[in-house]
């Protein structure tokens, strides 16, 4: 999956993340804060050695936003409405390779879980029915793209 | 609220659903396509069905006259039966230029009153957001015929 933050001075960081099945969402964010760290102690050029006190203190000023960027990007990643995010603040964007990415983010959320039976069974309930329909098979699939129409 | 999530593949958008339903949100799968043509008409009987295959044979012949733009040279007209009415598709592909001539078409034999059921807000709201959607719940075939458009040229 790739990550990006958008600083509001215009500075744009992106990482590309492969999330490990069973994973929390917390290890994301520390690994992402970790980064990120990372990332502006090589930039910022320090003259004296950077002590783990320096490192903990940039870590902990990224920690203050991050974890709530994060969460917001990954939920609109995942489904939900667009969400709003200050452009005075950093923003974050989520976008997923595929969908065993989706699933190991979606699980690690917390909120749902993904019952791998009950997700076989809705698409073996589609797939064969759209077959029979005609609307999938040979080189027509690569026309349609599909859609979730819903409300609360 | 509503919201329309959009997937390259219909696991995926299983996926989304399957996430949606459990966070609680009611939702359907639609298939949509830029380059096929899906009408929709709010009724099931045979005058309906009736309008809704003299329109698609109308529209394969503006596909026909217009062969270069098609994709495919072959391909189906099926009405599909939902529990909202019927609706129609072709399933030839089309360039953007011949999909834009044939809603142009139905959308000014709608406005004129010579197509009756086919509905209205589906095509306008099609050249709005320019994509159609099919709604996959409850489907079920019910009428079915080949079509060739490429042979008045002879490709």
């Amino acid at each position: 999956m790739k990550i990006v933050i958008s600083f509001p001075d215009g500075h744009i960081v992106d990482f590309d993340y492969t999330p490990i099945s069973g994973m929390s969402i917390d290890k994301l964010i520390e690994d992402i804060a970790d980064e990120l760290t990372e990332r502006y102690l090589r930039l910022a050029e320090f003259r004296k050695p950077v002590t783990s006190e320096t490192r903990r203190k940039v870590k902990l000023g990224y920690m203050t936003w991050l974890p709530a960027k994060l969460y917001s990007a990954i939920s609109e990643a995942l489904t939900l409405e667009p969400i709003a995010q200050s452009k005075k603040s950093p923003q974050a964007y989520v976008e997923f390779d595929n969908e065993k990415e989706m699933e190991i983010i979606a699980e690690s959320m917390g909120e749902v879980k993904i019952v791998k039976e009950e997700l076989e069974k809705l698409i073996d309930e589609y797939t064969p029915d759209l077959m029979e329909l005609d609307l999938i098979g040979e080189d027509l699939d690569k026309y349609f793209f599909y859609q979730v129409i819903g409300r609360k | 609220m509503s919201f329309r999530i959009n997937s390259p593949s219909l696991r995926q958008a299983l996926i989304n659903y399957y996430i949606m339903e459990k966070r609680g949100y009611k939702g359907i799968i639609g298939i949509s396509s830029r380059n096929l043509i899906f009408l929709d008409v709010d009724g099931k009987d045979e005058e309906q069905k009736q309008e809704l295959i003299s329109v698609l044979n109308a529209i394969v012949k503006i596909i026909a006259e217009n062969s270069q733009y098609a994709i495919k040279c072959t391909g189906k007209i099926i009405i599909y039966e939902t529990n909202g009415g019927l609706h129609g598709i072709i399933t030839i592909p089309l360039t953007r230029f011949l999909w834009m001539k044939i809603y142009n078409f139905l959308s000014k034999e709608i406005h004129e009153g010579r197509i009756k059921y086919i509905d209205v807000r589906h095509v306008d709201f099609s050249i709005k957001r320019g994509y159609t959607t099919l709604r996959l719940n409850h489907i079920a075939k019910l009428y079915e015929k080949d079509v060739e458009v490429c042979s008045q040229h002879g490709e």
